[in-house]
């Protein structure tokens, strides 16, 4: 299976490498691990012109703690070295946890995490070549008219299945974005529109430096968890990630986001209002399976039965409260 | 003293060719100026084709060639070709289409982005037709016609009938109105699908001389030779199916696919060689799927759990043509009445045509569908009545020596020491009983445990029918051995080499195996229907021995001692018990000067079903299917976590009637393959089709298991049979029944931990279920 | 000859250029497009057919190759990227003619069958062993977990890869 022509620039900086972006407009794209774009570009959902690597930037390799700051990933911090990172796990064990649940061992070796926030929404009748679209008509994410999956839809419902974000949005993250104009700092939540056919606000010519957790969530408990239907390779089915303060046994903070249910990473709101003041225990895991089950909608675009998977967000929800309590 | 290598495990002869990369498959074959082939396909269900315009296509620079149904009208190919059920497929499709994906046209070019743009540029036009996809809407009058088929005898008012067994024999009224207890159920196995690795290949070069050479990833060189020369019209002798690795099968590569036989055409029309190397979504999505069956089973039993009689109603949804469907529905009938005594039975398998695409075998084929049907509800029948499924399997299993009811012999059947053992090893017993009375327990992770059996046949007539093989003596005192034989994975070319080895003496080193050539080699049934070993072991035993004839005539004149005083050891004659011995080398160049040059070559052959003109009737099945079969007990040990759902198979215990064991080592990977393709089938494997459209094609999106999902494998052998000198031997089939038991096993033990049975594969278990309740 | 074919051979020789690639301890100059994958240029360019095409899209592992050590997917990578880096395949681990302990333990405890998998498998564990000489049980599979096999179930090859650990 080849992959559709472009022309490839590696440049050695992150400068060198905004301005080759800027210079070919719309035409060019980012390329880290490549394990979401060129799978993409095989499938001919994607044709870029050039593909400007980031694999000769060193910069963006670093991972930094700064007291009080927090910890600083570059945004071409391999999946294989997040988990395994010593600072990563002494400061953030949650998240080198979530990185060795990514996909594969071959993967993880070349995925980056700024690739896998920004992985492309999925779907059971967009992932696929030509070769099967030759019989199923475009739906709103391959240009046509219509959701299979939801039929009256009016728009694409995609669904995001990065396991990452959920995770790190939980923790507050923010990210370094830097274009043309300079570098800007935001919430990582803030990258995603919600959309399942273009599922990123505007990030043409933009490149993702890295990511901070602030120093205030890498004291909080934290914890992700996956379903899926084997033990290895598959995206999240369903994901929860969590991350809860306890001021003597109450919770003061609880932040819930998850997963393989929405077109986004899908921010449980009215999770922390719910639990603010309450002590930690079955009582508040319960009431907080609910609320992340309500707030879940997943479709039948994936694998696994919707039911399913809904069903197990809410498990999962509490299984992870459940975890804090030993 | 004879060393003996048969029963030893010995590595595979072909290992360091695979463990280096030096072993070449299809796809590995690079050609001086190969072209690139590529198929265009149907993105219609059911479809008449207009009009094909390829103007466009040819003229596009580096377009070598461009094929359409016009070049093979009326030209067709069926898994079986008989008067009842002449080939219904064709090879391009002519003036309709019945399933999305089916081929309509080929074309070769200089590279892959040629051929991709010359498919864009070939203008089809179609009518589109009413189409049909559920098997039960296909059989109603008014569906829509797939086929214009009569089968003559037909059972029923049905539509779209592609094949039918009936067979019934006993008091089926009498075996009812006396039951104590009759269950019926609905039976419905997933569609699943093979997943070999290497996607399906072909090379072919056809040579300045008029000679057709081809590689294709199949199963069989002679199977594929023969439907390349009728299809292609062209003598058999001018088709030369060469050797090529082949990396996995399970039945999923036994046909003629369309594009062996455009590929071939190509390089008629173009004087290139030709490759053409499908993705792996094309064959998830348009190659084949395994066929699939609906079974509705009604069984009739006294108060102790026997066996009276069964009515029996199996619906398989062949898809748009026949496929192995009509065999399958025979199949069925085998393996329901195989391992269980069945004094009453009516029986009528019906295989139904729709739009879905066309299915092949998958290993096992009918078996894990109508054993996980009968196993299931054997378990099903013992708890009704309060009694162990140890006990009933006990009660109903076949003993040594009966006869099948179509007249076949089990002779030496150790299905009753296979369960004992069985059971006994994993201390079934009592693990049932403790797994029983925690089902209700607090805990969310139950333990299960489960018992399946099941029967498998060895080898039976289909073409071609036979096995033949030479072994050749080198001036050196190897051999080669030439056999049709191809190994697709399972050690076919080690087993061989290990029987030739025994016969003569030898080391595996010195034994070289000439293999799966149709020009080079003699003829061979192929690496399916279970036979290999049994027919074409049977046929090189044959040619070793022949070969030691003529080697120890000619060294009884050397040594001066009559041929039954003589043995052969490490490369040498001996003259028993003395130390006086010549070479093989020595024997072999004597041999050669006195007999005007003749040099040593033995010939064996074999065939199965000696006394049968034909293979079993797939119409009622009557007639001998089988002259050995094999048996098996099985038992599965699961987690369920009824919280989350999921199901852990954490250990599979097969105890097996293998006759003996050629080589232990390769049973042993047999079955732990077939473990692992059973637990994919009973815990995650489903292939989801949609109105035609497969919508899980990957292996993201279809569930084998991955190294997580290993199944802990025990086995132990329960030997029936011995090979000796100057004696046929028999072995029985390994490669395929096991699928079958342990699939039963695995759903019988998810119903121990839980309480519930499913009926349905893959089992599945909602999340959540038991809190909400 | 045909008018167009002159433009087609432009277009394609456009993006063509030569690169030095290290493979198996040799350079080797290959001409590529920067569109090619390494299992386009290992298995067409340089004959190196130990690497295999099971999808093309990430999910079988058939393709693996080592870059650095590593294990990586070659057909998720671009050839132009892997200039400079070190690429081990197949046909790299039987040094000088000799089978691999790990090569030697595929065969003697029957985890290979038919083989396809068998040179991704064999280069996931020997990347394995090199980094954790005694991985546990979980380890291995973790580290398979991108190999699929379809004919062993997996138990021959995990046994393959511990009676080597063992060893060590
Ligand atoms: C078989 C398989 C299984 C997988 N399983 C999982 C899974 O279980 N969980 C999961 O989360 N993912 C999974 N993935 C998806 C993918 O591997 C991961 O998301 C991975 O982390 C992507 O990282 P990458 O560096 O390879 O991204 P790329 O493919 O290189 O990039 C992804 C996208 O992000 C953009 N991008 C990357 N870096 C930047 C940057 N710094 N600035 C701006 N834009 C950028 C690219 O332009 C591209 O659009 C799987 C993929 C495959 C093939
Ligand atoms: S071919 Fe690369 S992972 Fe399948
Ligand atoms: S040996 Fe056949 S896929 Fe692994």
């Amino acid at each position: 299976m080849n992959l559709p022509r472009f022309i490839y620039h590696s440049p050695s900086s992150l400068k060198e490498c905004i301005a080759t972006l800027a210079d070919k407009k719309n035409s060019a794209q980012v390329l880290a691990g490549g394990s979401d774009l060129l799978v993409r570009m095989k499938l001919r959902l994607e044709a870029p012109g050039s593909l400007v690597s980031l694999a000769d930037i060193p910069t963006l390799k670093d991972i930094v703690y700064r007291p009080g700051k927090g910890l600083t990933i570059g945004a071409g911090v391999t999946l294989s070295l997040l988990a395994s990172d010593a600072v990563i796990r002494e400061r953030c064990p949650a998240l080198a946890d979530a990185a060795g649940l990514v996909a594969t061992n071959q993967i993880r070796t070349v995925a980056t995490i700024g690739g896998n926030i920004l992985q492309n929404t999925r779907c059971r009748y967009y992932n696929r070549s030509p070769l099967w679209g030759m019989a199923v008509s475009p739906c709103f994410k391959r240009n046509g008219g219509l959701c299979h999956v939801v039929p009256r839809g009016k728009r694409c419902f995609a669904v995001y299945q990065g396991d990452l974000a959920p995770l790190l949005i939980a923790l507050n993250a923010s990210v370094k974005i830097v274009s043309k104009k300079g570098a800007e700092e935001a919430p990582l939540e803030s990258l995603y529109s919600g959309d399942g056919k273009s599922p990123f606000n505007n990030l043409a010519g933009k490149v993702v430096e890295g990511l901070t957790i602030p120093e205030g969530s890498l004291n909080m408990l934290s914890a992700y968890r996956k379903y899926r239907l084997r033990g290895g390779i598959d995206f999240p089915l369903a994901g929860v990630a969590v991350a809860l303060k306890l001021d003597n046994g109450l919770v003061q903070d609880l932040r819930l986001c998850l997963t393989g249910v929405a077109s986004r990473p899908f921010t449980v709101q009215g999770a922390g209002d719910a639990a603010k003041g309450k002590p930690l225990g079955r009582e508040l895991a319960r009431e907080e399976g609910k609320l992340a089950y309500a707030a879940a909608h997943p479709l039948a675009n994936l694998e696994g039965d919707p039911a399913a998977r809904r069903s197990m967000i809410r498990i999962m929800t509490e299984d992870i409260l459940a975890s804090f309590m030993v | 003293m004879m060393e003996t290598i048969i029963g030893k495990r010995v590595p595979r002869i072909d290992g360091p060719a695979k463990v280096t990369g030096e072993a070449k498959y299809t796809v590995d074959i690079q050609m001086p100026g190969m072209l690139c082939a590529k198929i265009l396909r149907s993105p219609f269900p059911h479809a008449r084709i207009l009009n094909i315009d390829t103007t466009k296509a040819s003229r596009i620079p580096g377009v070598k060639a461009v094929i359409t149904g016009r070049d093979a009208w009326g030209v067709c190919h069926g898994f079986v070709e008989t008067p009842r059920y002449p080939a219904d497929q064709y090879v391009l499709a002519n003036d309709r289409v019945r399933y999305i994906g089916e081929e309509v046209a080929a074309v070769a070019a200089v590279d892959e982005d040629t051929a991709m743009e010359a498919l864009n540029a070939i203008d089809v036009s179609y009518e589109e037709l009413p189409a049909v996809f559920d098997l039960f809407e296909a059989m109603k009058p008014g569906a829509p016609e797939i086929h214009p088929v009569e089968i003559p005898d037909l059972i029923g008012d049905f539509r779209n009938i592609g094949g039918q067994c009936a067979n019934s024999y006993g008091d089926i009224e009498a075996a009812f109105s006396r039951a104590y207890l009759v269950r019926k159920d609905r039976f419905e196995p997933e569609l699943r699908t093979h997943c070999y690795l290497e996607p399906q290949a072909t090379v072919a070069h056809y040579d300045a001389a008029g000679i057709l050479h081809v590689w294709t990833s199949g199963m069989g060189t002679f199977r594929k030779r023969m439907h390349l020369s009728r299809t292609l019209n062209i003598p058999a002798s001018r088709v030369h199916v060469h050797k090529s690795w082949v990396g996995g099968a399970f039945g999923g590569k036994i046909d003629l696919f369309s594009h062996e036989f455009c590929t071939s055409l190509l390089s008629m029309k173009t004087g290139k060689p030709v490759r053409y190397s499908a993705e792996r979504e094309e064959i998830f999505s348009y190659f084949r799927h395994s066929q699939n069956m609906i079974v509705d089973l009604e069984t009739a039993v006294d108060r102790e759990g026997i066996l009276l009689g069964q009515r029996v109603r199996c619906y398989n949804d062949c898809g748009a043509y026949r496929g192995s469907g009509v065999v399958l529905i025979f199949t069925t009938w085998g393996y329901l009445v195989l391992p269980y005594r069945m004094p009453a039975l009516d029986y009528i398998g019906y295989s139904v045509y729709t739009n879905n695409p066309v299915r092949a075998p998958q290993r096992g084929h009918a078996a894990p569908k109508i054993r996980f049907a009968g196993e299931t509800q054997m378990d099903m029948i013992a708890s009704d009545l309060g009694i162990d499924p140890l006990t009933i399997r006990l009660r109903n299993a076949r003993r040594p020596g009966e006869t099948l009811p179509n007249g076949d012999n089990i002779r030496k059947a150790g299905l009753i020491e296979c369960i004992l053992q069985a059971a006994e090893k994993t201390d079934f017993a009592r693990k049932y009983e403790e797994n029983r009375a925690l089902q209700k327990a607090a805990t969310h992770i139950k333990r299960g445990i489960g018992m399946g059996a099941s029967g498998y046949f060895t080898g039976t007539l289909i073409y071609p029918n036979n096995s033949a093989a030479m072994v050749k003596f080198n001036d050196d005192g190897t051999v080669h051995l030439l056999t049709g034989a191809l190994d697709i994975g399972q050690g076919a070319e080690t087993i061989l080499a290990q029987i030739v080895a025994q016969e003569l003496g030898l080391g595996m080193e010195d034994i070289q195996v000439v293999s799966g050539d149709t020009d080079a080699t003699p003829v061979d049934i192929g690496s399916w229907i279970s036979g290999l070993t049994l027919v074409t072991g049977n046929a090189v035993k044959k040619a070793a021995e022949d070969a030691r004839r003529v080697l120890l005539a000619s060294a009884s004149e050397a040594l001066q001692a009559a041929p039954e005083d003589l043995e052969v050891r490490s490369r040498r004659v001996f003259v028993k018990g003395t130390d006086r011995s010549i070479s093989f080398a020595q024997a072999v160049s004597r041999h050669i000067r006195d007999n005007d040059g003749d040099p040593i070559v033995g010939r064996g052959y074999s065939r199965a079903l000696k006394e049968a003109e034909f293979g079993p009737s797939l119409k009622n099945a009557k007639g001998t299917w089988s002259e050995s079969y094999a048996f098996d007990a099985q038992i599965a040990e699961v987690e369920v976590d009824t919280r989350t759902g999921q199901i852990r198979i954490t250990k599979a215990f097969t105890a097996h009637d293998c006759g003996f064991p050629i080589n232990p080592l390769l049973v042993e990977g047999q079955i732990d393959g077939q473990a692992s393709m059973a637990a994919g089938q009973a815990a995650a494997e489903e292939i989801t089709v949609k109105e035609g459209v497969t919508l899980n094609p990957s292996f993201l999106d279809y569930k084998l298991p991955t190294a997580h999902e290993m199944v802990e494998a025990q086995y132990i052998d329960v030997i029936t049979e011995a090979y000796e000198k100057d004696r046929e031997f028999v072995t029985k089939e390994v490669g395929e029944g096991y699928v079958s038991g342990i699939l039963g096993a695995i759903s019988n033990a998810v119903a121990n931990a839980t309480g519930k049975w499913s009926t349905k594969l893959p089992i599945k278990i909602m999340p959540g279920k038991e809190e909400e309740e | 000859m045909k008018r167009g074919s002159a433009k087609t051979l432009e277009k394609e020789k456009g993006s063509e250029k030569i690169i030095a690639l290290t493979v198996n301890g040799e350079d080797h100059l290959v001409p590529v497009e920067d569109r090619d994958t390494l299992l386009d240029v290992l298995r067409n360019r340089l004959s190196l057919t130990g690497a295999k095409e099971g999808c093309g899209t990430g999910e079988c592992g058939s393709c693996t190759v080592l870059v650095d050590g590593k294990p990586v997917l070659a057909c998720l990578t671009l050839a132009v990227g892997a200039v400079g880096k070190e690429i081990t395949t197949i046909e790299g681990i039987a040094a000088s003619g000799k089978l691999s302990p790990l090569q030697k333990a595929f065969i003697d405890h029957g985890a290979v069958q038919c083989g396809f998998c068998s040179s991704g498998m064999i280069l996931s564990a020997t990347a394995l062993l090199s980094d954790n000489a005694k991985p546990s049980r979980q380890d291995i599979q973790k580290a398979l977990e991108g190999n699929l096999c379809r004919c062993t179930g997996y138990n021959k090859i995990i046994e393959a890869i511990e009676s080597v650990k063992d060893k060590k």
